[in-house]
């Protein structure tokens, strides 16, 4: 092999590149079962189908948003009963610290919401949600 | 049922082992080539005497070191630098070249925005995830905060950037006519894989916890349980599938150039070939040349040719050059 | 000669992979665009001998007499090349077919023929590359872009490795370098294992293996035709010049192309050489020596393969050692300075006379004449190599004042300079003649910014393209270059263009009266040598009344 310093460097910068996962986080990557973990919610029926809403709850949220706030509508109806169009609606069943915000933590996800919204964790609702 | 899902815990950890067996051998496999010519292209000034003016872009393109040849494969790697040279022929209008920059412009969006759809991802696979990957998420979605969830541009624009880069081969009959299968099955993952995520997140959702999970469960060696398994989307699994496949592909296509181009020794090696002599592996010490030392043997045949040195020479032309010394080695015009 | 049409058209199809594929044969060839092979007397005589040249072929027969085992002979040397040139392998891997080489070359612009695009040209070989060599290729055949080879195969490898100047203008634009003028030269080197050589580069090759220069020049011959020069120069300046030959313990080698011995318009670049070395012997002290041995600078190895390029120039560092010189200035041309910018010091050991040695100790002009103190070549240059450019040489004396410079003896000439296209992108020199043609004269022009500098346009015949039997090819492969020419005629009034390079000084004349361009072709050292000043012989500025070529510098009044 000709050139073997810079081919070894080569190889290792590549195969450094490509564990980038670990050492982004120091090597501290946490295998979470995120369901077990979650507060369970307390009541029997959520708006819609459970696995609906945990794949869409965030087009339901932004309905109601333009529902409430454009049209006025406050009350909607579903196969499973008629909700108050309202984000604490959800907070009757489901924990926020231990339920909505542990598992956006957990998908690294930031709602908007906040950015107008108060909500239980919160003293007063901020414009700037990457300061929390 | 679940048992079967396993499949799919197993294809990322076959694919990367294609991927990091197949670059590492085509590396080496190119590194035990001998270099036997110093050939830069240079395109740029020489490094010359000091009166002669030569621009920093100049000592890039004509690199006098080995920094500065590393300074232009940076050049090259990240930005593209050849590419941004590219210039239109237009025989219809007198031989104009005009600078068309728009391969350039599309390779790079494309390029960059795969980058940094990569580094998104690693919200998948980090937990606690990295500060730096959320704020590059949020300054992804600035432009598309409107929508919910916000609108990511490198989807978009790397979505973009493969339909030019696509629509070329297929819709230009230059480039189509240089286009190999391999070159639209490489596209083709690539648009299965984007349009699939870009579908993924506005339109057919996924129970992302599972995502994720499946993800930190292939990242850390930790089998997931059957749940897991069981409850990922199949539009994710399609997703995830050309994943695999494409990284297991890679070290056979021509995607490979991303390691290839800093093997190029038109690029990669300074222009300084009258300042540091080049040894050849192959013929080191060449006193005599080869044709007159060894031959070259085809096929057990030793083709060897008569050395033309001093002696030989004056030995040939001796007359001549007796004449040339009697007049000690002056000429001067004929008187008439 | 071919004849060359009138009008030359350009019809250009695209076909799909699978069609190109099938290979061009000489059932396909185009009279003007296919090369003869070179016969047993160029190719298996004592000085250059090739594999099984000891064959008359002929391109247009079916049979082309390839020795039994060809194909195992091909193979073996396909896997010899991977494995002895790394840019071969590698550009055989990683063109991604992007297309932007395409319109770069100006054969594909001249002639359209969509296998003259660099990366078909390439593909030609890569495709039987991928048969032989990658599991892909072998496994799915031409769904992959492999094809086994075949002597069709060889035939369309001969056809179009056959029309490329190896100018590198593709390898410029190429976002990963892939260098088409490697791939050439090396499958070229592949394809003379079998004994299939082109006609026109082996006879120079040939020639220079045995006499020492590509025109097969005797020492006499030589000697001749610079005394004839200094004939010349007596009626035009009228002072009695003198040089040197072969004369051992010369400070300095000079090597130009053979050309310059007597081709026009290369005769007035060499009596500027002569000019300029009688002044610079006359005021420092300085000797210049010509040399009958090593009495090439060009190298048509240098088109042909490796071990060709060796045998031509191993001769020159030989010489300057036996003649005990300090350093070697080479004269003005195109591949050779490829060669010699970037092959003779790794193709060769260096010259280990006492004088190299210690003139590059601290290699300042000083150590020769006190008055050139101050010229200091290792401001680029070591002793690892010793070549500098005249231009660059004529370039420094100029910066330090050491020649005299009369720019208005070169008033009736409006100049443009073209790039060579080794000088431009194998070397790097690009301001220097410049910086000496903004100094000798008071018109130059540039033509436009994309034709010139390291973007430079080939003039369609280096690289064994300056055949005869190649007119048609070589008329339309200059077609760009004679486009930007034609514009600064007309913008400004340009009446010669300038041009460093033996190659471009002989296809230029042919090409502009294709192509109707009223402008005449030159080298830089003409114009330094019409402007120099012989001071040091008594000569004041407005003595001079003739230029180089004989024509009054002055209209008479």
């Amino acid at each position: 092999m000709y050139h073997k310093p810079y081919v070894i460097l080569g190889i290792v910068a590549f195969l450094i590149l490509l564990a980038m996962p670990y050492w982004v986080t120091a090597g501290n990557i946490k295998y979470e079962d995120i369901h077990k973990e979650l507060a369970q919610p307390k009541g029997v029926n959520c708006i819609k189908g459970v696995k609906w809403m945990s794949s869409y709850h965030m087009e339901l949220l932004n309905e109601w948003r333009e529902a409430a706030v454009r049209d006025g509508i406050r009350k909607y109806p579903t196969d499973n009963g008629v909700f108050n169009v309202s984000l604490t609606e959800c907070w009757k069943c489901h924990d926020y610290e231990n339920y909505c915000k542990k598992c956006h933590e957990f998908m690294e996800v930031r709602p908007v919401c906040w950015d107008c919204h108060y909500n239980p964790s919160m003293e007063m609702p901020t414009v700037n949600y990457l300061n929390k | 049922m679940s048992g079967v899902l396993y499949i799919f815990y197993v294809l990322p950890y076959i694919a990367i082992a294609i991927f990091i067996a197949g670059v590492i051998y085509r590396i080496v496999n190119w590194a035990n080539s001998a270099v036997p010519l110093k050939i830069p292209t240079t395109a740029g000034q020489q490094p010359c005497f000091r009166f002669i003016r030569r621009t920093w872009i100049d000592k890039i393109d004509s690199p006098s070191n080995k920094f500065w040849a590393f300074v232009r494969m940076i050049f090259e790697v990240f930005l593209f630098r050849s590419l941004f040279r590219n210039t239109k022929y237009y025989v219809e209008k007198a031989g104009k070249n005009a600078d068309t920059r728009w391969l350039w412009v599309f390779a790079i969006l494309f390029h960059y925005s795969l980058l940094v759809i990569v580094i998104r991802h690693l919200r998948f696979f980090t937990n606690p995830t990295p500060k730096f990957v959320s704020l590059i998420e949020y300054l992804d979605g600035l432009v598309g905060v409107a929508i919910v969830p916000p609108l990511l541009m490198t989807g978009v624009l790397a979505l973009v950037g493969l339909a030019f880069l696509w629509g070329r081969r297929i819709f230009l009959a230059k480039e189509r006519c240089i286009s190999l299968p391999s070159d639209h099955l490489i596209l083709f993952f690539m648009a299965v894989i984007l349009v699939s995520g870009l579908l993924l997140r506005y339109v057919v959702k996924a129970d992302l916890s599972y995502v994720k999970m499946f993800a930190l469960s292939i990242i850390t060696f930790h089998p997931p349980s059957p749940e897991v398994l069981a409850n990922l989307h199949w539009l994710f699994l399609i997703h995830f599938t050309f994943v695999c496949i494409t990284i297991a592909y890679l070290p056979f296509s021509k995607v490979m150039h991303f390691a290839g181009v800093w093997f190029s020794p038109t690029r990669n090696m300074p222009n300084d070939n009258r300042m540091r002599r080049h040894v050849n592996p192959w013929d080191p010490n060449p006193e005599v040349p080869i044709l007159a030392r060894v031959g070259i043997t085809v096929d057990g045949h030793v083709f060897k040719c008569k050395k033309l040195d001093w002696d030989t020479y004056y030995e040939m032309y001796k007359d001549q050059l007796d004449e040339i010394a009697e007049n000690n080695y002056v000429l001067k015009p004929e008187e008439l | 000669m071919s004849e060359v049409p009138e009008k030359l058209e350009i019809k250009q199809k695209f076909p799909l992979w699978k069609k190109w594929l099938k290979p061009v044969t000489e059932k396909d060839y185009k009279p003007g665009f296919y090369s003869y092979m070179a016969l047993p007397k160029q190719v298996n005589s004592d000085f250059f001998k090739m594999p099984f040249g000891d064959v008359v072929r002929e391109p247009l027969e079916k049979d082309w007499k390839l020795p039994e085992n060809w194909k195992n002979i091909v193979l073996n040397e396909m896997k010899d090349t991977l494995e002895k040139n790394r840019a071969f392998k590698v550009f055989m891997d990683i063109c991604v077919r992007c297309g932007a080489c395409a319109d770069k070359c100006h054969y594909y612009i001249g002639t359209g023929d969509p296998k003259n695009m660099p990366v078909m040209r390439a593909e030609t070989v890569r495709s039987v590359y991928r048969y032989h060599f990658t599991p892909f290729g072998k496994i799915f055949g031409d769904w992959a872009g492999a094809r086994p080879l075949t002597e069709e195969v060889i035939k369309e490898w001969y056809y179009y490795m056959l029309q490329c100047s190896l100018c590198r203008r593709c390898s410029l634009f190429c976002p990963y370098g892939i260098d088409t003028a490697d791939i050439v030269w090396w499958t070229r080197r592949i394809l003379s294992r079998i004994g299939i050589n082109q006609r026109f580069m082996c006879i120079s090759i040939e020639a220079s293996a045995r006499t020492g220069n590509h025109l097969g020049l005797y020492a006499g011959g030589m000697a001749g035709a610079i005394q004839q020069g200094l004939e010349e120069l007596k009626d035009i300046t009228g002072f009695e010049l003198h040089t040197y030959i072969n004369k051992p313990g010369a400070d300095v080698l000079f090597v130009a192309p053979s050309a310059d011995y007597f081709a026009t318009p290369h005769w007035y670049v060499m009596l500027g050489y002569l000019l300029l070395f009688n002044e610079l012997e006359e005021r420092y002290g300085i000797t210049v020596t010509w040399s009958t041995y090593a009495s090439e600078g060009g190298n048509f190895g240098t088109f042909h393969s490796y071990e060709a390029a060796q045998l031509l120039n191993s001769k020159i560092y030989k010489e300057a050692e036996r003649l005990g010189v300090k350093f070697i200035i080479g004269g003005e041309c195109g591949h050779m300075w490829r060669d010699k910018h970037q092959f003779i010091n790794t193709m060769n050991n260096l010259p280990k006379n006492e004088e190299w040695r210690r003139f590059w100790e601290d290699p300042d002009l000083g150590q020769i004449s006190g008055g050139l103190k101050g010229i200091r070549l290792d401001e680029f240059i070591s002793g690892e190599h010793g070549w500098i450019h005249i231009l660059e040489f004529v370039a420094a004396l100029i910066e330090h004042k050491k020649i005299d410079i009369d720019k208005s003896r070169n008033d009736h000439w409006k100049a443009t300079y073209h790039d060579p296209c080794n000088v431009a992108r194998g070397m790097g020199m690009l301001e220097e003649p410049r910086y000496v043609l903004r100094n000798v004269m008071n018109h130059f022009y540039e033509m436009p910014e994309h034709t010139i500098r390291e973007k430079t346009y080939c003039c369609a015949a280096g690289g064994g393209m300056l055949a005869d039997e190649l007119m048609e090819l070589r008329m339309r492969g200059v077609m760009p270059r004679m486009m930007a020419l034609r514009y600064v005629v007309k913008k400004y009034g340009v009446n010669i263009m300038l041009t460093p390079c033996a190659i471009d000084k002989a296809q230029f004349p042919v090409a502009v009266e294709y192509w109707k361009i009223p402008v005449e072709i030159g080298g830089p050292m003409e114009m330094v040598g019409n402007a120099l000043v012989l001071t040091a012989l008594g000569e004041k500025p407005e003595d001079r009344k003739y230029d180089l070529r004989g024509t009054p510098i002055r209209e008479e009044e």
